[in-house]
């Protein structure tokens, strides 16, 4: 028994009495975790608002008075899936699917795999971003980072590292075709995230503009017969990082605005 | 008035008995009119109202117990049974508290007053609580106990508690704010809210603000415009009420609204006095140094800590949060929380083991 395990009862309880037995013990004996027991335990004063004060917010929300409809997240969840889902469809219609003819099964079903894992993954953090206070099984704020680690992951392993001579003009092509399919997919998820997601609308600006950016790398895994690696990590990938980071850049405006209207 | 409230009680045996029932108030007013004449006190309209107003019972014994079973996260049976349901007094200052009780029996509504069987029988009070006292009609407060046959409801803990007074209980509650979050049921306030109760935002406004205050005075960069952002939490909070998801705790997702509220504050600030150019030194007001070997205030102590490290450990020592809760709260994982709250500890050791040899302030100051 050490202070370390104090520290964890500290966590785990508030009141004293409730601490096992053996941290009881410990307290008895060690002057430190007496006094850091004690002054985290001690009372803290109240503070109170004056009755005008309150009265006053009460009315304004008293004024603005209606009922709403409590937010519905796995409606939501769907609704951006079918989002995703239909944009994909739609430019894969267009532009055809060639790569599926020259990938392996393997390299198909992992890509595609890892694909659609990212999204389901990335749906359902912002579907918990709209939503303040749930509980995050990971970090909103390292999700982006992590499944685009993730990705350049998987690629690396399936695919190959080849010199192309042509290599700048075959990525411009791919990032030409990819990008407008991400910026415009941001457009309704936009228009369903806004009812929420006031928390950090710099982060879910970032994880909107993943999301919307997998939609531009999933066509372009699905239509591009280029199977290069540095090709596909640059000219596919490169448009979720690039439609992330023009997300981050919008949320950290809107987040500005909204401290701006804040202000007025 | 102890005299008066000593004779105040037998009235309501009498009335039991001679089945003539009035309200309390009327009872204690003829038992204050029947002393002072006994004691041959001119009772004029100035005295008798304040000596109304003065009349004010002292916590039932079991109001103390309740609060602790609630403080230990426990949910004891409890009943209010003097105050009518349609009292407007309690409805309209006091409903958060209401919402604590399981069983409102109205005296008024069956017109026996508590000493009479009726009072208990006739009021609807669930099957599988008998009164096991057999002064239970001696007692102003009657304990009940669980009767093991009848099954316990979920939420009943180790023992049945009879709460008399709700003004009293309600009283009680705010000298003891942990305690208060528990009792109050947020939850059906905010769904009430959400569904445009009348009442709901009172009682919410009532329950919350202090915490929130709280939370905002414990962060030193927006602390002196603490009211300020309490308004325009509550501003927020009605904003986006339909973002709140029924049967979700309440408590973190105010604090996250909150906390947001917190930050636009104080990149507002930021940004205002980075545009603002010093027209003059004002000497700062000396602090009070606290002496040696005493404890720090709770503000003091989280003061030398960071802001994300402050934040958890104000939320959980302060506004009672769970470590999931803070981790709702913040939007973080339960784990980062955990690790977050463990190295403020470690760092208030620091801290505290230094105190002696430098003193708090410098201490302080030195480590921000």
């Amino acid at each position: 028994m050490n202070c370390g395990d104090v520290d964890q009862a500290l966590i785990g309880e508030s009141a004293i009495a409730h601490f096992p037995l053996d941290v009881q013990e410990h307290l008895r004996s060690c002057k430190l975790c007496q006094e850091i027991v004690r002054a985290l335990s001690a009372p803290v004063p109240s503070y109170y608002s004056s009755p005008a004060t309150l009265s006053q917010i009460e009315q304004k929300l008293v004024a603005d008075l209606e009922a709403v409809r409590p937010l519905m997240p796995a409606g939501y969840a769907v609704v951006l899936g079918a989002i995703f889902v239909s944009f994909l469809a739609l430019a894969v219609h267009r532009l055809g699917a060639f790569a599926i003819t020259v990938m392996s099964p393997l390299q198909t079903s992992a890509m595609l795999g890892a694909m659609a894992i990212s999204t389901g993954v990335l749906i359902y953090s912002l579907v918990h971003q709209m939503v303040p206070g749930s509980l995050h099984r990971v970090s909103p704020r390292l999700l982006p980072i992590a499944i685009l680690s993730s990705l350049i992951g998987v690629m690396t392993v399936l695919f190959q590292f080849q010199h192309d001579a042509d290599y700048w003009l075959r990525a411009l092509v791919c990032l030409r075709a990819g990008t407008p399919i991400g910026f415009l997919t941001a457009v309704p998820f936009w228009l369903v995230l806004r009812r929420g997601a006031i928390i950090s609308p710099t982060m879910t600006g970032a994880t909107t503009g993943l999301l919307s950016g997998l939609v531009g790398t999933s066509v372009l895994e699905i239509h591009c017969p280029n199977l290069d690696a540095w090709h596909i990590l640059v000219s596919h990938l490169g448009i979720a990082v690039l439609c992330s980071m023009a997300g981050l850049t919008l949320g950290r405006g809107a987040e500005r605005c909204s401290t701006d209207r804040t202000q007025k | 008035m102890r005299a008066g409230s000593r004779i105040a009680e037998r009235p309501f045996w009498l009335r039991t008995m001679s089945r003539r029932h009035s309200e309390c108030r009327q009872v204690a007013d003829d038992a204050l009119v029947f002393v002072a004449k006994a004691r041959k006190v001119e009772l004029t309209p100035e005295t008798h109202a304040p000596l109304m107003e003065a009349h004010k019972l002292r916590c039932w014994p079991d109001v103390p117990a309740a609060i602790r079973l609630f403080e230990k996260g426990r949910h004891p049976y409890c009943v209010s049974v003097q105050l009518d349901r349609k009292n407007s007094r309690c409805r309209n200052t006091e409903l958060p508290s209401m919402a604590c009780f399981d069983h409102v029996l109205s005296t008024n509504s069956v017109k026996v007053c508590k000493p009479g069987p009726r009072a208990w029988r006739d009021n609807g009070l669930p099957a599988w609580v008998k009164s096991a006292d057999a002064s239970k009609y001696r007692n102003k407060v009657s304990r009940f106990r669980h009767d093991p046959d009848m099954g316990p409801p979920k939420k009943l803990a180790d023992t049945v508690t009879v709460v008399a007074n709700p003004l009293l209980m309600a009283s009680a509650l705010r000298e003891n704010a942990g305690a208060k979050q528990s009792l109050i049921d947020l939850e059906s306030w905010m769904v009430s809210h959400q569904r445009a109760g009348p009442e709901a935002p009172r009682a919410l406004i009532v329950a919350l603000s202090p915490a929130l205050l709280r939370f905002f005075r414990s962060q030193i960069a927006i602390r002196e415009q603490a009211d300020d952002l309490l308004q325009e939490t509550w501003m927020r909070i009605h904003r986006v009420r339909h973002t709140y998801r029924p049967g979700e705790p309440v408590l973190p997702w105010v604090y996250a609204i909150a906390r947001r509220v917190g930050i636009d504050g104080y990149r507002r600030t930021r940004r205002i006095s980075s545009h603002e150019s010093a027209m003059e030194v004002v000497p700062e007001k000396a602090a009070p140094v606290e002496a040696r070997n005493t404890l720090p205030a709770f503000d003091t102590l989280v003061a030398a800590l960071p802001e994300a490290q402050r934040e958890v450990v104000t939320m959980m020592k302060v506004g009672g949060l769970s470590l999931e809760e803070v981790a709702r709260a913040t939007s973080c994982t339960v784990g980062a929380v955990k690790q977050k709250a463990h190295r403020a500890y470690e760092r208030l050791r620091k801290l505290l083991e230094t105190q002696a040899a430098e003193g708090w302030k410098g201490r302080i100051d030195e480590l921000r």
